[in-house]
This record gives structure tokens, sequence and C-alpha cells, in this order.
């Protein structure tokens, strides 16, 4: 009986070994691809760099107001770019590495990641030009305001990036189809919420001021000019 | 003909069937009968006159002025001199094309409210152009101590320091053209691609060696016609005037010390009104709101020594408020490096400027409250000349932004 054991024990090795071993082909296949296609990322990631320096990328994109603050983030736009690209490069390394175990099984799961790639592209761009747009609006929103002698501008200029921010975490989440009516419901009560505590806000904080603005545009009142001093 | 011509054929037919005149008047702004009624055929004797107005105001019929001599344009819209979407502009282009057309040999381009002038007044802004060569003529304001406080503050003293002249008014809208000038304006800038006459017309003669000269008139300072939105307002003028620094550099650059310009007659004083406290307290109140809310957006721009200053500046009761010449003028050139530099969005940088420009102001109305006209006119010197010893500092940080940081 022991010859019996010790021979089921032996045939369930070697098929673990077997199998084991028909695996190491994939890993191997693995590692090559990821270590080719973290080389190439470096190598392109090494180039775009210094091409991205050489056109004054940083710079133009904080001339287009696109920035945060000096602080707000430790990484510049160059930085970001050439880490998007490089990841991006090392992710599909990854995807032919896994292709190399299980053509059938990771064929599907890749031809469903390719299929699900466009709504992740669509979130990301949607995601960056909503921040953007964002940081560009508050600020836009804080001069303005600052300007007016208004003194809860900065409320303003939060309320106005957190608006941009939650519109835009809606829209990228319902691209990526996560959430289905959540979402929705979730983002209608968010910004209803911020709307409304805005609304409140401005209105009980300068209810003095939006009424003598409403009666100067009724004509009931005579704008306050002054000829005391000509900036012109 | 200009390779910038815009003129309609019907125009040009009309200027044709007129042929030559020796003096040009344009009046962009002119909109009704009203506007013209100063006009008549006595000045300028010996010379003939011609009146160039623009289709968008009414028809001008026969009266003390000879309708043969008088043109009407349409307005070309993008040819606006300091253009921008608050209403702060002069337009040139028409009026220099109908004079070069009529060969004329002196051109006066009224863009302010046309009541204000006369033909006197023309006359004035011509004759050194007529009879002396000069070949382009700015006009001198009334004089005020709160008024024109932006020209006083920064354009006149800026444009002193770095061109090396003394003009009153280097931004005005009403000015006087020699034909060689209004030539040259025509021509398309390689540069630019523009018409010459939509750049910054001061910089353009002085830069080009052009003898300029100016002429005090009995008037007060235009107003702009649209908008009173200092912001907007400020954003547009600060912006020609730095984007002319970054054209201009080769020139300015090289000079140094400043000169005055030949002037004719002498321009009227006009009276202030008493300051009132609000209107400090708000401008310094709004100075200090700058202070909390927008000192990412100067630190940007400024220094870290300027930051320092303007923090005293915050904590200093109104009746102590001042804001030392020095302080106010390295404010103005590192914006004008960090609108170089496009450190952020130029627009949300000049906006971001307005707080400082009325800290300035409350300090200067504080400091000139019991002044005379002497003491304002020696106060607005000193500013001058303290725009001109710091320009050694704007120079350096130019050339090397990143190592020249004080």
């Amino acid at each position: 009986m022991w010859e019996q054991v010790s021979q089921a024990l032996d045939q369930s090795f070697t098929r673990v070994m077997t199998r084991i071993a028909s695996l190491l082909p994939g890993f191997l296949a693995l590692l090559v691809a990821l270590l080719v296609s973290s080389l190439i990322a470096w190598a392109i990631g090494f180039v775009l760099r210094r091409s991205l320096r050489s056109l004054d990328f940083d710079r133009k994109v904080a001339g287009w107001g696109l920035l945060g603050f000096r602080g707000e983030t430790d990484r510049s736009p160059t930085d970001w770019t050439v880490r998007i690209v490089s990841w991006s490069i090392v992710f599909v390394g990854f995807l032919v590495g896994v292709t190399a175990f299980e053509a059938t099984l990771t064929s599907l799961l890749v031809s469903q990641l390719f299929a699900y790639l466009p709504n992740l592209v669509a979130a990301v761009v949607v995601l960056l030009v909503g921040g953007a747009a964002a940081r560009f609006f508050s600020r836009s929103v804080l001069i303005g305001a600052v300007n007016l002698n208004v003194q809860y501008a900065h409320l303003l200029s939060i309320g106005m990036k957190w608006l941009i921010l939650v519109l835009t975490g809606a829209m990228a989440l319902n691209h990526l189809e996560i959430g289905g009516k959540i979402v929705d419901e979730a983002f209608a009560i968010l910004f209803g919420g911020i709307v409304l505590t805005l609304a409140l806000a401005v209105g009980l904080g300068a209810r003095d001021l939006v009424s003598r603005s409403l009666e100067r545009q009724a004509g009931r009142m005579p704008e306050e000019t002054t000829e005391t001093f000509r900036h012109f | 003909m200009p390779e910038t011509e815009s003129l309609p054929q019907q125009v040009k037919e009309q200027i044709e069937s007129i042929g030559r005149a020796d003096v040009v008047i344009g009046l962009p702004s002119f909109r009704t009968r009203e506007d013209l009624s100063w006009a008549s055929a006595d000045g300028f004797v010996g010379l003939n006159v011609l009146i160039a107005y623009p289709s968008s105001g009414e028809v001008l019929e026969a009266g003390a002025f000879p309708s043969e001599h008088l043109v009407r344009y349409p307005i070309s819209a993008p040819e606006r001199y300091l253009s921008g979407p608050t209403g702060v502009y002069g337009t040139f282009q028409e009026i220099l094309q109908i004079g070069q057309r009529v060969e004329s040999k002196a051109c006066c381009v009224w863009n302010s409210n046309p009541q204000g002038a006369s033909m006197e007044i023309i006359e004035q802004m011509l004759r050194p152009v007529l009879d002396q060569g000069f070949d382009l003529v700015f006009p001198i304001y009334k004089e005020a101590k709160l008024g024109a406080l932006v020209n006083s503050s920064i354009i006149c003293p800026m444009t002193r320091a770095l061109y090396g002249k003394q003009i009153h008014f280097p931004m005005a809208i009403d000015l006087g053209f020699s034909s060689s000038l209004v030539d040259r304006l025509l021509e398309t800038d390689p540069r630019t691609r523009q018409p010459r006459s939509a750049q910054w017309i001061a910089t353009e003669a002085i830069c080009t060696g052009l003898p300029v000269c100016q002429v005090g008139l009995p008037m007060d300072t235009p107003r702009p016609p649209d908008s009173t939105d200092l912001s907007s307002i400020l954003t547009i003028i600060l912006g020609r005037l730095f984007a002319d620094l970054e054209r201009n550099t080769s020139y300015w650059q090289r000079s140094s010390g400043s000169e005055l310009v030949p002037t004719f007659g002498t321009p009227g004083i006009r009276e202030d009104d008493a300051i009132a406290p609000a209107e400090l307290q708000r401008m310094i109140e709004t100075f200090q709101l700058g202070y909390r809310n927008l000192a990412e957006i100067w630190g940007v721009a400024l220094t870290p020594a300027t930051l320092v200053g303007l923090k005293r500046l915050t904590n200093l009761a109104v009746s102590q408020f001042r804001m030392a010449d020095d302080l106010w003028v390295r404010v103005v050139y590192d914006f004008a490096l960090a609108h170089r530099q496009r450190a952020i969005n130029r627009e949300h940088l000049l906006r971001a400027m307005t707080p400082l420009y009325l800290a300035w102001v409350a300090s200067y109305a504080l400091e000139m409250k019991d002044a005379s006209i002497t003491d304002f006119q020696n106060r607005l010197e000193r500013l001058a000349l303290a725009y001109e010893s710091q320009k050694p500092y704007l120079l350096s940080r130019w050339r090397w932004p990143d190592r020249f940081n004080p």
C-alpha cells in the first residue's frame, strides 16, 4: 500500500512540477516583456523629457494658466507627461507578457481591457481638462473678487473650484461606467449642495450689496460715482 | 499704396476727386453733428484742410466748413490701438490712409470726445509738424494731483526711465503726425506682420529716432469711452506697455538717463475735489484683502524682499500708510519681468496688480492731501527718478532672471 501511496505522490509531484515547468516560459516571457518595455519606457521618457524641456513646456503650460502655484505640487508638467507616457509603455509590456501565459484566457482579458481603454482615456482627459479648468476659473474668480473688494473672495474661489471638480469627477465616473445611477444622484446632491451653500453665503453676506445693485439697475438709485480719483 | 489698405472703393474715389490736402483731421469718435460744431474754414490759414469722420455717425451737412472737404469712412474694428473689450482704444488706420492718399503734410487723429476739440486746439497740435519739422506731437492735458493716476504712477515715469524721453502722456490717443511718420506707420511690421499703427506709437517713434514734441492743451485728460472697470483697463494698458518692452529690448537696454522733450504752450491746472476718507479706506482694504488672498500669485512675480515690504504696509494704520517709491518701482518692474517670463497666465498676472496699484494711489493721495501744485510736480519728479535709479535692477533681472533674485 505504501508503494501505491508513494507512486501517487510521485505522480502528483511530477504533474505539479510539469505544470510549473510549463508556466516558467510564460513567467520568463512576462519578465522579459516587462524588462524590455521598461527599457523602452526609460529611453522614450529620456528623449521626451529633453524635448519638452527644450520646448520650454513647463513655462508654456504655466502661461496658459493651467497650473497651480509653486509648492502646490512637487512635479512639473514635464514630469507628469513623461510619467504618464512611461507607465503606459510599461503597461503595454505587461499586457504582452500576460498574453504569453495562456493564449485563450489572456486574449479574452486583453480584448476586454482594450475595449475598456477608450473609456479610460476619455476619463483621464476629462479629469486633466477639468482639473486645469478648475484652477483657471477659481483663480479668475479670486482675482476678480479681490479687485471688487469682496471679503469672501477666497470662499467664492473655492466654491468655483469644487463646482468644476465635482462636475469633472462625475463625468469621469460616467465614462468609466462605475457606479451607474448612484453617481448621477450623488452628483446632483453634491452640486446642488455647493450651489446652495454659495448662494446662502453670498446672499447672507452681501444682502445690502445685492439690494443696492438691484436698485441701481432698476433705476431707483443713482450710480455711486466719484470724480476724486481719475485713474486714466 | 500700403499693404494694409482698408478703405472702400467709394471713399477712394471721393478722395481722388478732392485731390490734395495739406492737413487731415480725423475724428474716429464722431457720433452727432454737435461733435463737429467747432469746424470752420478759419483755421490753418492758407492750407487745405480735410476732415475725416466715420460713417457710423450722423451725416454732416454743409455748414461753416465746406462739405467737399468732408470724408465719411467706415472704421474697420480690428485696427484699434490699445484694443480691448472694454473700449479703451484709438483708431488710426483709415485716417492715416486718407492722409497718405491726399499727400497731407500733417495729420491729426483726435480719438477722444470731439466736443473737447476745436480748430485752435488742432492747429496747436499740428503747428510743430508744419512749421518745425516734428514727426509726432503728444498732447499734455490739464495737470491734476489726482488725475491720470495710471499715467503718473506707471506709464509716464517708466517710459521716461526706459526710453529716455520725458513725455507727459506717452499713451495719449490724440496725436499729431507728420507725413513721414504716417508712411512708416502704414507699413507692415516684418516682425509682427501687423500695421505699425496698431502698436504703441510713442515707442515706435522714439526707437526710430524721429523728433517728437508735446503741446500743452487747456483740457482734461480724456476718459475711457465705454467702461469704468479699473482692473480691465489696467490689464489692457499694462499688457501693451510690458509687451512693448519685449519688442524694444535692444533699444531700452542701451539707453540711459532721460532728456526733456520740446514742449509748446502750457497745460492748464485742474482743481481736485476733496479726498473722501471712505474711498482711501476702501483702497487700503482692497490691498490688504489682496495680500491675504493673492500673496501666492504675487509671489510668482515679486521677490521675497518686495513681499516683505508689502507685508509691512499691511500693518500700517491709514494715516501712516505710505508706499516707498523704490518699493513701488520694484513691484512694477517685477510684474513686467513676470509678464515676459509668462510665469502664470498674463491676464491673471496683470489683474492681480490692481490691489497693489490701489495701495500706491492711497499712499500718494495721503501724501498729496495738502500739497501745492509745485509739491505735486516735485513728487512725480521724485517718482520718475526712482524709476531711473532702479533701471539697473530691471536690466539685471531681465538678463539673468534666475541668477539675480534678491
